[in-house]
């Protein structure tokens, strides 16, 4: 369903890294919406028990997303939705969405080699929406398959990757700018210095940077960050070298160090989910 | 709350039920002959009474069993002294088990009143156990409903109070749904639900009783009974129903205990030894949350509870059925024997890291190899202890005690499955660089012991890089533990070498994949990072005793490898730890010393004789290095201890040695005596006391009284305060002269005999060479030539060279003799002699770019009492000057002594309190030191303060049992003669 696919677009998504789901199995992904609307429920209105399989006024799905993935022996994504009925009439099918996640897996063969299979790998989970409700499908999972979940941040380092990596992303003319915040450190008020490229110069600057199409190395990063630095520094007297990068928004998608992510071109959900996996299977191994 | 289980379940074997079902007579005599009792019962010391006590009780037993029709009880008497009998026995020792099939049929049957009813129930104390007959019975009165509803209520919270005395309890599970009607009855109902919380097993949670119970739910609101009740069905059976208790811990059930409180602890008083264990059932409300964080960073240890991992088969309840009967649940495993009766079928915890508080699983986890289980924790645990590091993590040092009690439940069951987890390696691994030494200590340092043995690459960038500069870097406490630590990693290390020599046999591939090689070189390399940080430590910490204490204490483990663990490794400590403990003040390191050349020496005369008994060759040899280090340091520590050939005799490059011209010029009579056992710092005070008492009448402390067979009777004494290990080393290691013929070790032949004390050869077809030639050569490995030789010092090249030293032994010793001068070799002072007002000062040469501590450092401070601290250079040579000063006590036995009061005279003051005191004069060549920093301040070396030892009151050749008349003390081990 690549309408699925797309609603991972242009949401504000917060990154967990999830340690593998012990006996986790795709095919009863039913069975699990029901025993997370129980508990959802449960958690609701603390105190009460609540029958599983009884309909409560948050309805939860469950849902593969088979093309989300790098290569075909990635576990196939899944998205889980929280929508609320509405108390007044039941049976309409109003359903507002109110709290999105998605667990997945592009290219993490590197985590898939020493796990037994009782173990399934999806590493990366995204959430959209009230935190709590993320509190209580996070605990469910953490629960019922003993793995645990970690708030990923993003680093300056991985930040300055995704910049050069999307700076040389080729996209449509009318594109929006891309922009890297920094933030100035050890002031008493917080400074942030926003610096935007129009993303043809962008691209250009990588393009002389980069020695072999389809391959980046670290030091072409640092050399495209230094070029964007020594401009800057023409221009104001700031050594941006002596700053942090926090924030790096391109038209291919915006991330912040705090690891929160906001996904643009479906072109190149792949793509970014794939440095994201990496980040989240270097974080639990 | 509490989840009570009696250990006596349904499956223990049938003659523990036996035994209980007793007849009354038996119970009698089993009552009688209890101590306790007839203690507390002045009565029954009369065993008269006893009897009739008895006789009475069972009088009205049978009078309850056979009373047909309703009695009033204030008019019939019988029945008022009957019910006091029954009420005053059950008081006083409780009910036997057949009583109460009488009693109960009595009180629930309605024949009397309330009132009576009331008070049997009241009086139903056991005195050991309940038959469950008894209680199947009495249910079918409830059935009849014949009493009214107090007694009922009464029946069911006695039934509460008494549950862990129930002989057996699966005919009462049978009776389940029984109790389960009586939930409708709205003041029975809390009641009920606390009877069938702890009757509830996971076969019992049925949909259809969910449902009731969420009906009544929604009749009586949130009650906290109900509440439980459905927790634990949740507990059992998440994918039936689900329920969030509020985080606050509350009481969840009414007390019933109340008219038996009393009477029940007395029982369990008594019974204390057979009590069962009591083990909360967590709800998942015992969790506290006192504080608000975050979602996920709360650090919270899972309880155990029931996995949805086979939800798949609830669809088919067959099969549902099929898999209960087959799986034993985590929640029901409270015992022991449970553990081996179900250890095939266990149900494992939904979240792995519960077992971390729940030692049964830990046994189970330590006796199973499921990969999975450890993969499970270790994920949870790998992120855990990321994410709670309080000192990696930001703003998180709030939460240290949070953390440390964490750490601490970590290390318990490390050391429970005495096995390291690879979490916990890699947390250390990732934390120990951000580390400040301070936070979590204990629990740090402690999860550093369980490290699992792997290879070594990692180690070192990981663990002993980052470790030896917080080891430096801080204080002395904080080096003990490390060093203390290490000791155990090191111990841990060569246990788990044991234990898999013991299982080589069943185990052909372990995960480690570990050569003996492998494993030889990483325990190695732990003993020379020891080593290495060790010497260094001592220097940091100017030999501090407390230190060296913890020093030894890891050699005492490391002299023992070869014989304790099998493990086909000695190494000796560096001379940066060897010398210090040689030279200490104090008894206890010398004493630890000795304890360990003994040790040594035994391991190293076990290797020998495999060696040659097994005469192949073998895989692990100790390398000719081990022998070498070892002989140098016992001719070193004989030298100073026992043939008071102190500075002469050491042959170790780093050793303790000097000119003698040096030493003349010392002006310290009888310097060779400085450390031997009579005037070493570490027992002058023993000698002290023993002339004390050898010869009261004597104030002079004339030390060099002790001689001849004083110096035997000082060693017995010296023995005999506890200087254990003196006697093992001087035992084993100095054979003397009187004694040769006995010596067992003399037969040895792969012992070599040296002047002095005996040494080791390793390498033995050079060592019979060795022989043959000194043989004919006529000159001993240590004897005087070759110390002479070893003095000589290519710098300073008109130093007189030993005048004949023997030609082969020149390039072995050569080598080490050009390449270290020696300590004091370039002593020296200023050529003008005695007028000068500035000598030099006597001072440490150390070989350049040394940076290996100076053993013989603390001595030798001595001499450089007022100087500022700093290095000289002289030729390739670096003179280091510490600015210390010394301790005075010190000084008397080198034949040191201040001047005019002060150890930082000016020239001036030396000047005015010289009169006796005659500079140093330098032999016309002697290597001339190049001052770049200040002008030196003046030095005194006066003769000692102590009466001197004069050469002819005593020294070793006047002893005479230790061979004098050869030059020398020590006697041969070997071929003596």
């Amino acid at each position: 369903d690549p309408q699925k696919a797309a609603s991972l677009l242009r949401k504000q998504w917060s990154l967990y890294s999830v340690t593998p789901l012990y006996k986790f199995s795709g095919a009863r992904l039913k069975e699990y919406a029901r025993l997370l609307g129980a508990f959802i429920a449960a958690e609701k209105q603390k105190g009460l028990a609540v029958e599983v399989g009884v309909d409560a006024d948050v309805k939860v799905t469950f849902a593969s997303l088979p093309e989300l993935r790098g290569d075909p022996q990635d576990q196939p994504a899944m998205l889980v939705q929280l929508s609320s009925r509405s108390s007044v009439s039941p049976k309409s099918s109003d359903e507002k969405l109110i709290w999105s996640g998605c667990f997945c897996c592009v290219s993490g063969e590197d985590l898939l080699e020493n796990v037994p299979e009782d173990f399934t790998c999806l590493p990366l989970f995204l959430a959209n929406g009230a935190e709590s409700y993320t509190a209580m499908v996070g605990s469910w999972f953490q629960k019922t398959f003993d793995c645990h979940f970690c708030r990923l941040s993003i680093s300056p380092l991985n930040l300055s990757w995704m910049a050069a990596m999307w700076a040389g992303c080729s996209v449509e003319k009318n594109a929006c700018a891309t922009e890297l915040v920094f933030s100035v450190p050890c002031l008493p008020q917080p400074l942030d210095i926003s610096y935007a490229i129009h993303p043809e110069d962008a691209k250009a600057l990588w393009d002389t940077v980069q020695k072999t199409p389809g391959e980046i190395t670290q030091e072409e990063v640092d050399l495209f960050m230094d070029c964007l630095y020594s401009h800057f520094h023409r221009h104001f007297k700031i050594h941006l070298s002596a700053t942090k990068l926090v924030k790096v928004s391109t038209a291919i998608a915006s991330a912040h160090c705090n690891g929160t992510i906001k996904l643009l071109q479906s072109r190149y959900l792949t793509g970014v989910l794939m440095l994201l996996t990496e980040l989240a299977i270097s974080q639990i191994q | 709350m509490q989840r009570k289980q009696s250990s006596k379940n349904s499956k223990q074997p049938l003659q523990v039920h036996h035994s209980n079902q007793t007849d009354l007579s038996a119970w009698r005599k089993g009552g009688k002959p209890d101590p306790e009792k007839s203690l507390q019962n002045p009565t029954s010391h009369n065993s008269q009474a006893n009897e009739s006590e008895q006789d009475s009780f069972e009088q009205a037993v049978s009078y309850f069993e056979k009373v047909q029709s309703p009695v009033s009880l204030r008019k019939n008497e019988v029945l008022q002294k009957h019910l006091a009998t029954v009420e005053s026995t059950a008081l006083e020792k409780g009910l036997p088990p057949e009583a109460f099939d009488v009693l109960l049929n009595v009180a629930l049957s309605g024949k009397f009143a309330d009132a009576v009813n009331t008070r049997l129930l009241k009086s139903l104390i056991p005195a050991s156990v309940i038959p469950e007959s008894s209680l199947v019975s009495s249910v079918s009165w409830l059935c009849v409903s014949k009493c009214s509803g107090s007694i009922q209520l009464l029946f069911i919270r006695w039934v509460i109070s008494m549950f862990d005395f129930i002989d057996h309890k699966d005919q009462l599970h049978a009776l389940y749904g029984f109790f389960f009607s009586f939930l409708q009855d709205e003041k029975m109902c809390p009641y009920v639900c606390h009877l069938l919380y702890l009757l509830t097993r996971r076969e019992s949670v049925k949909p259809f009783r969910i449902r009731k119970l969420l009906d009544l739910q929604a009749k009586m609101g949130m009650q906290p009974h109900l509440q439980a009740l459905l927790s634990l069905y949740k507990h059992f059976c998440p994918e039936l129903v689900s329920i969030t208790l509020s985080g606050r811990m509350k009481t969840y059930f009414k007390n019933s205990e109340g008219p038996w409180k009393a009477a029940i602890s007395a029982i369990r008083r008594r019974n204390q030894k057979k009590s069962p264990v009591f083990q909360p059932l967590l709800l998942g409300t015992t969790q506290h949350q006192s504080r608000k964080r975050k979602w996920n960073t709360q650090l919270i240890l899972p309880a155990s509870s029931a996995s949805t991992s086979n939800l798949a088969d609830v669809k088919d309840k067959n099969s549902d059925l099929y898999n209960i009967s087959k799986s034993f649940p985590v929640e029901q495993l409270q015992t022991f024997s449970q553990l081996l009766q179900n250890i095939h079928h266990l149900e494992l915890p939904s979240q792995m890291g519960s077992v971390l508080t729940h030692p049964l699983l830990l046994h189970y986890m330590n006796c199973i190899k499921d990969e999975s289980i450890y993969l499970r924790l270790h994920y949870w645990m790998g992120q855990t202890l990321q994410e709670e590091c309080t000192w990696c993590v930001v703003d998180s040092s709030q939460y240290e005690e949070e953390f440390k009690d964490f750490l601490e439940i970590v290390h318990k069951a490390e050391c429970f499955l005495q096995e390291g987890f690879s979490s916990c390696e890699e947390f250390l691994y990732r934390s120990l660089p951000f580390w400040d030494g301070f936070c979590c200590r204990s629990q740090v340092l402690r999860l550093m012991t369980w490290i699992p043995l792997s290879s070594f690459s990692e180690m070192k960038s990981y663990l002993y890089g980052p470790l030896a500069q917080l080891f430096f870097t801080s204080s002395l406490y904080f080096k003990c533990s490390v060093l203390e630590s290490l000791k155990e990693l090191l111990q841990n290390w060569l246990n788990w070498h044991m234990i898999e020599l013991g299982s080589e046999s069943d185990s052909q591939n372990h995960s480690l994949n570990t050569t003996l090689s492998g494993l030889v070189n990483v325990v190695a390399e732990l003993i020379h990072f020891v080593g290495r940080i060790s010497a260094i430590a001592l220097q940091l910490e100017n030999n501090v005793t407390f230190l060296l204490y913890f020093i030894l204490d890891f050699y005492e483990t490391v002299c023992d490898i070869y014989l304790r663990y099998n493990l086909p490794l000695l190494i000796m400590p560096p001379a940066g730890v060897f010398y210090p403990a040689l030279l200490s003040m104090d008894s206890v390191s010398l004493n630890q010393l000795c304890y360990i050349m003994y040790r040594y020496r035994t391991n190293l005369v076990a290797a020998k004789e495999n060696e040659m008994i097994k005469k192949k060759v073998l895989q692990f040899q100790f390398s000719s290095q081990t022998y070498q280090e070892y002989n140098q340091y016992l001719i070193a520590m004989v030298g100073c201890l026992w043939t008071s050939n102190a500075f002469q005799k050491d042959i170790h490059p780093e050793g303790l040695r000097l000119d003698e011209e040096v030493l003349k010029k010392t002006r310290v009579k009888d310097f060779k005596n400085s450390f031997n056992i009579v005037y070493h710092p570490a027992l002058m005070g023993y000698a002290l006391l023993f002339l004390q008492q050898a010869w009261p009448d004597d104030n002079t402390f004339n030390f060099s009284l002790i001689k001849g067979r004083k110096w035997n009777w000082y060693l017995e004494y010296l023995y005999a305060q506890g200087l254990k290990g003196l006697k093992l080393f001087i035992e084993s290691s100095i054979s003397r002269v009187s004694l040769v013929s006995q010596s067992k070790e003399g037969n040895m032949v792969s012992l070599r005999p040296e002047r002095g004390c005996s040494c080791w050869r390793c390498d033995r077809v050079a060592t019979q060479e060795e022989e043959e030639e000194e043989e004919a050569a006529g000159a001993p490995a240590c004897g005087p030539g070759t110390a002479t030789s070893l003095l000589n010092h290519r710098d300073s090249p008109d130093v007189a060279r030993s005048p004949e030293p023997p030609a082969r032994r020149a390039p072995k010793v050569g080598p080490a003799g050009s390449r270290f001068p020696g300590i004091g070799a370039g002593a020296v002072g200023r050529r003008e002699g005695a007028r000068c007002l500035r000598p030099c000062p006597f001072v440490a040469v150390y070989p350049e770019a040394a940076h290996a501590p100076w053993p013989g450092r603390k001595a030798f401070a001595l001499a450089l009492p007022n100087l500022a601290a700093g290095e000289l250079v002289v030729g390739n040579h670096v003179l280091v000057i510490t600015g210390k000063t010394p301790n005075p006590s010190l000084a008397a036995p080198l034949g040191l002594r201040q001047v005019g009061g002060r150890w930082n005279s000016s020239g001036q003051s030396w000047d005015s309190a010289g009169g006796t005191a005659a500079p140093l004069q330098i032999p016309g060549e002697s290597v001339q030191p190049r001052p770049r920093s200040a002008p030196h301040t003046a030095l005194s070396l006066l003769p000692a303060a102590m009466p001197a030892p004069a050469a002819e009151r005593g020294g070793p050749a006047a002893r005479p049992a230790v061979g004098a008349g050869r030059g020398t003390s020590g006697a041969r081990l070997g071929a003596a003669g």
